[in-house]
């Protein structure tokens, strides 16, 4: 025990009971953290904010070699099977020729429509790619750390997108780095409406690859085959209409199962949405963000 | 005068090793990895540098300062803030306690006492987020980081241990 003396002679001037109570005190501090936390996930918010401000920069340099190394491997995967790439690249251009020619006469159509109805479009949105340089999360918790921050204009809320697909949201904002959500996460909730029939539901994460789809009239779910495109609604303000969320793999008794679209991958880079709902509000005070 | 100052500095930086390293740990168990089997088998490294530094630097570990870490701990990787400085701090508890027995022990017997440690507190970890989101959760996750951050230990002990001998040295162990 005569080792252990330095930092208590320092740290500490109260003596061995004022050692017990700051040591009791701390341990009931770790357990009201746990169920503040729980309570309201945003009230450490700024704490979270801070500390992977702090790390942020650490994070990076450590991040660095892993993709320098990550894109090796895949020069060398990529080297290896060119040839068959290319045959397959060529293949999907004369595809998505085909696809184009027709994308035209439905986009002129489309334009035409809208005029005829009036439709009022949707403010348009731009997007801001960052750098993902923390993909752990915990075991019960899937999120991925980027970094950018308040400084580079990301706000709590935002969309997250991997290749025009809905990945997650943006949960804390520090000033130079963030946290997003992922969509599989146990808490993560995202309304959406399956593209073929316009049914509304809630797209809910479970800590697993697949996604549940809540809130869905039973008439609704008769309607719901497997394999349908779950879009955003927009519902909210917080997300735009029509990001691809996720497809429907499996519908039974208990409920309609999903599946993300995203490929995580590949998820070295995000684009965040830059969508503001509060273009549409009169009033400044009438924005809920 | 001025050597004497320069001597406290660096004999303040060096004391700062086993804090510094801890933190470096915990950066380390939050780097971005591409391949989702790696996420799932990336250790704690908390639990294993606070171990070592436990054991070997008892009077550079103060609980303020272990508690700090479990709080940076959870705050990074999005966990339930408060579960990490729980098990950290009734770990401190642990060690002080029976802090002959530990640097007695031989290196097999105090492994195993780890992996009881990392076992108990990652299953308390996935009991409290299980109860508190009211979810059964996969439990294999847990039992997969037990398992993998039991495994680093040696590697950590191995990594540690000159920092521990050439830079922070014998003698600073008779203050």
């Amino acid at each position: 025990m005569r080792r252990r003396s330095l930092l208590k002679k320092s740290l500490s001037p109260l003596g061995n009971w004022g050692q017990w109570f700051f040591f009791a005190l701390l341990l009931a501090v770790s357990l009201g953290l746990i169920v503040l936390t729980r309570l309201d996930s945003t009230s450490l918010s700024s704490a979270r904010a801070i500390a992977i401000d702090f790390v942020s920069p650490v994070l990076d340099g450590l991040t660095k070699p892993v993709i320098a190394a990550q894109k090796v491997g895949e020069d060398v995967k990529s080297y290896g099977a060119l040839k068959e790439e290319v045959t397959a690249l060529r293949k999907d251009k004369q595809e998505l020729e085909n696809w184009k020619a027709r994308a035209e006469v439905l986009k002129s159509e489309n334009t035409k429509l809208r005029e005829l109805v009036s439709l009022v479009d949707d403010e348009p949105y731009g997007f801001l790619t960052v750098r993902v340089v923390s993909d752990q999360g915990s075991s019960y918790t899937k999120s991925m750390l980027v970094n950018a921050g308040s400084d580079h204009g990301l706000r709590v809320g935002m969309g997250a997108t991997i290749a025009s697909r809905l990945a997650g949201r943006v949960i804390d904002v520090g000033k130079r780095a963030s946290r997003v959500l992922l969509l599989t996460d146990l808490t993560s909730r995202i309304p959406v409406i399956v593209e073929n029939t316009g049914a509304e539901a809630v797209l809910s994460g479970n800590n697993s690859p697949t996604l549940d789809l809540l809130h869905l009239s039973p008439a609704a779910q008769a309607e719901v085959k497997e394999g349908d495109r779950l879009i955003t609604s927009g519902a909210g303000g917080v997300f735009p209409y029509g990001l691809l969320a996720g497809r429907v793999v499996r519908v039974n008794q208990s409920g309609v199962i999903a599946k993300p679209v995203v490929d995580w991958d590949r998820a070295l880079f995000i684009q965040v949405v830059d969508y503001n709902i509060c273009h549409f509000m009169v009033e400044d005070n009438d924005c809920p963000f | 005068m001025t050597t004497s100052l320069w001597e406290r500095l660096v004999q303040s930086l060096r004391l700062l090793f086993p804090i510094a390293t801890s933190v470096l740990m915990i950066c380390l168990a939050n780097v971005y990895l591409p391949n989702p089997l790696l996420i799932k088998l990336m250790p704690v490294l908390v639990y294993p540098a606070v171990w070592f530094w436990l054991i070997r630097r008892p009077d550079l570990m103060h609980f303020a300062l272990i508690f700090f870490l479990g709080i940076m701990s959870d705050l990074l990787s999005a966990n339930l803030v408060g579960v990490t400085p729980l098990c950290l701090l009734v770990l401190y508890r642990i060690v002080e306690k029976h802090d002959r027995f530990f640097r007695l022990s031989s290196g097999f017997v105090q492994w195993l006492c780890f992996f009881l440690f990392v076992f108990t507190s990652l299953c308390l970890e996935w009991l409290v987020n299980s109860i508190l989101y009211w979810n059964f959760l996969p439990p294999s996750n847990f039992a997969t980081k037990a398992v993998t951050t039991a495994l680093v230990l040696p590697i950590i002990t191995v990594i540690l241990s000159p920092i521990d001998r050439f830079i922070l040295g014998a003698k600073d162990r008779n203050f």
